[in-house]
């Protein structure tokens, strides 16, 4: 565990404000390869930036991010994504003029040095993608895109995925088939890595992930198991001023 | 070359292989009908394509649209003249043309080859800046590329001639070359698009901030396919060159980019078969225009003159296609190429 924790996602006491406002205060954060984390917290809490800090689409004010032991701390994003993080965003962001096969291929094609079509077609299978491999990514209804996203980022055989709201407009079946495939690829042999959820189905979070970190306001208000999370009083407070995501 | 795609390769290879078909059924047609006026507008028309092919690899991929390429185009036509015209000839139009340049006199391949390279050249000073702009500032960047040049090859008496321009190029172009040139540059272009260059270029078109977190470095692949572009449009602007034989520095200016923008945004920017159907397009329209262009009757009705009839359809035309066909008429489908 010692090991998988120092190869895996370190964000430390990262700050992060926007003229004034402070979406992120001193976020400290490990995700250890091979472990599903979540990140919860009410709308404008600050998930979305710190995945954005993370993947170096925005830089920190404050604060260090390392992976393993490469200190990442600015550097852009295109050099953090072949050390090894991926991404996908809360509202889907796929090549949508080029071809499902395309959206993967060029994932494969920034990291691999071989076997590049072979890489492809495993992918596409290993995500029961075939049968849209020459459709347009733009075309494909919503589940599929989602699924898609997910594809693209483990094309870079990534340590850590970070997922931003994968569930968000899908249905019940869609949701329990992201499910599963997210634990599959936890464990698989070759996708294996580490991930950090954002969701705001917590039903969904509480089921998926080994530990969860919530927070409020840009602050850090609780980690840990989801049974204990669950009953953590800050937690309580922070979800009963939102009713509308009241945590069962 | 090791992250190629194979499957990439063969779909290209094949779109490569009926379009260079289409080709020399037409040119070959041309030349067994044997008619004087049809192989110099085939020819044309092929040297036409050179440049919106090129251009193409640039704005097709890249997203980003280029209204300085024209300017490579003449940094090409420039460097064949210099390099094929006669040290007589030049003796007398460019008498202080320094003596390498004056004694030198090459062959069609190697004018071709030299504009190519020139271009690149320049296209790799202002790439270094370019390419690290946001995508409009890079475009209004383009803008500034062409005046810039155009007024280096009105001013630069010395090498250019000002504005009087140049001639006494020898003619290196037959419709066979004109062919030839056609068929690999669009082969070129093709396996651009083809290499993982090309397609991270295509990505970065589509939404540059997921590019990069797939791990696309932007402002490489930019400057990559601008260079590849610049190259290729060089060469476009030598061939140009060795079949007008005499040209100005007012050839490389706006209403040129205008047609060769156009000509790609009728086809469809995102596919190299699009630019030699958005050539072939223009070329048809302005050939069946032209000679209404000069006045005409019709039954009891004398229509005079009509000046600017060709270019005023060219832009209705662009205007129709825009609003039906945003994409233009191919959108990203190549020919042969099942994706
Ligand atoms: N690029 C930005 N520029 C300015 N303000 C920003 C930017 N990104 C986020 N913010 C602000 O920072 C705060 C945190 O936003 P963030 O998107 O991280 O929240 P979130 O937890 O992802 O919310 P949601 O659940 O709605 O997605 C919000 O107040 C938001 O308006
Ligand atoms: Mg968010």
């Amino acid at each position: 565990m010692a090991e998988a924790a120092m190869s895996g996602l370190r964000a430390i006491n990262v700050s992060k404000s926007f003229s004034g406002l402070q979406a992120l205060l001193k976020v400290s954060l490990t995700v250890p390869v091979g472990t599903i984390w979540g990140l919860i917290g009410p709308n404008g809490s600050g998930k979305t930036t710190l995945l954005n800090v993370i993947s170096g689409v925005l830089p920190c004010d404050k604060g260090e991010i390392w992976l393993g032991d490469t200190n990442i701390t600015g550097l852009r994003s295109d050099r953090i994504a072949r050390l090894g993080i991926a991404r996908t965003f809360q509202t889907i962001r796929l090549f949508t003029h080029l071809t499902v096969a395309e959206n993967v291929e060029a994932g494969v094609m920034a990291v691999e040095t071989g076997g590049i079509d072979d890489r492809v077609t495993a992918l596409l299978d290993r995500f029961d993608l075939t049968q849209w491999r020459s459709t347009q990514a733009g075309a494909l209804p919503y589940g599929i895109q989602r699924r898609l996203e997910i594809a693209r980022a483990l094309g870079t055989r990534p340590k850590i995925l970070l997922l931003d709201e994968p569930a968000a407009g899908l249905n019940e079946t869609e949701s329990e088939e992201l499910l599963a495939m997210i634990h599959d690829v936890r464990d698989d042999a070759e996708y294996g890595c580490g991930m950090l959820i954002i969701d705001h189905d917590l039903r969904l979070i509480m089921r998926l992930c080994d530990q969860i970190h919530v927070l409020n306001e840009g602050r850090t208000i609780a980690e840990g198991a989801p049974q204990d999370v669950r009953q953590h009083p800050a937690v309580i407070e922070a979800y009963l001023g939102h009713q509308e995501q009241s945590l069962l | 070359m090791s992250n190629w795609s194979r499957r990439r390769l063969a779909v290209s290879g094949r779109t490569w292989l009926v379009l260079s078909l289409l080709l020399l059924l037409a040119g070959g047609g041309v030349w067994l009908w044997d008619d004087a006026n049809l192989i110099r507008i085939a020819t044309n028309f092929f040297l036409l394509c050179t440049l919106v092919v090129s251009l193409q690899v640039f704005v097709g991929n890249s997203g980003i649209v280029s209204f300085g390429h024209v300017a490579f185009f003449g940094v090409g036509a420039y460097t064949a003249a210099l390099l094929t015209i006669p040290p007589n000839v030049k003796e007398r139009a460019l008498p202080m043309l320094p003596a390498i340049l004056m004694n030198l006199e090459t062959g069609l391949v190697t004018a071709t080859l030299g504009g190519a390279l020139v271009a690149f050249l320049v296209a790799l000073l202002t790439g270094l800046a370019l390419a690290r702009m946001q995508e409009q500032a890079m475009a209004m960047a383009t803008l500034a590329l062409l005046v810039m040049m155009h007024a280096i090859f009105s001013n630069w008496e010395t090498v250019t001639r000002g504005t009087i321009g140049l001639y006494g190029i020898p003619r290196g172009i037959n419709l066979w070359v004109a062919l030839s040139g056609i068929i690999i540059i669009i082969g070129l272009a093709l396996l651009f698009k083809a290499s993982p260059t090309g397609l991270h270029l295509q990505a970065s078109r589509e939404q540059p901030l997921a590019a990069q977190t797939i791990g696309i470095n932007l402002v490489r692949v930019r400057l990559i396919g601008w260079l590849v572009s610049g190259a290729l449009m060089g060469s476009a602007g030598a061939l140009w060159a060795q079949n007008i034989l005499a040209f100005g520095p007012d050839q490389f200016y706006f209403v040129e980019t205008f047609t060769v923008l156009s000509m790609l945004v009728i086809g469809g920017l995102g596919s190299v078969s699009g630019a030699v159907v958005g050539a072939a397009v223009v070329t048809g329209v302005s050939e069946m225009l032209r000679d209404l262009e000069g006045g005409f009757t019709l039954g009891p009705l004398s229509i005079p003159e009509l000046p600017g009839l060709v270019q005023l359809a060219v832009a209705v035309l662009i205007m129709i296609i825009l609003i039906y066909r945003p994409e233009g008429l191919l959108g990203q489908r190549e020919v042969g190429g099942k994706r």
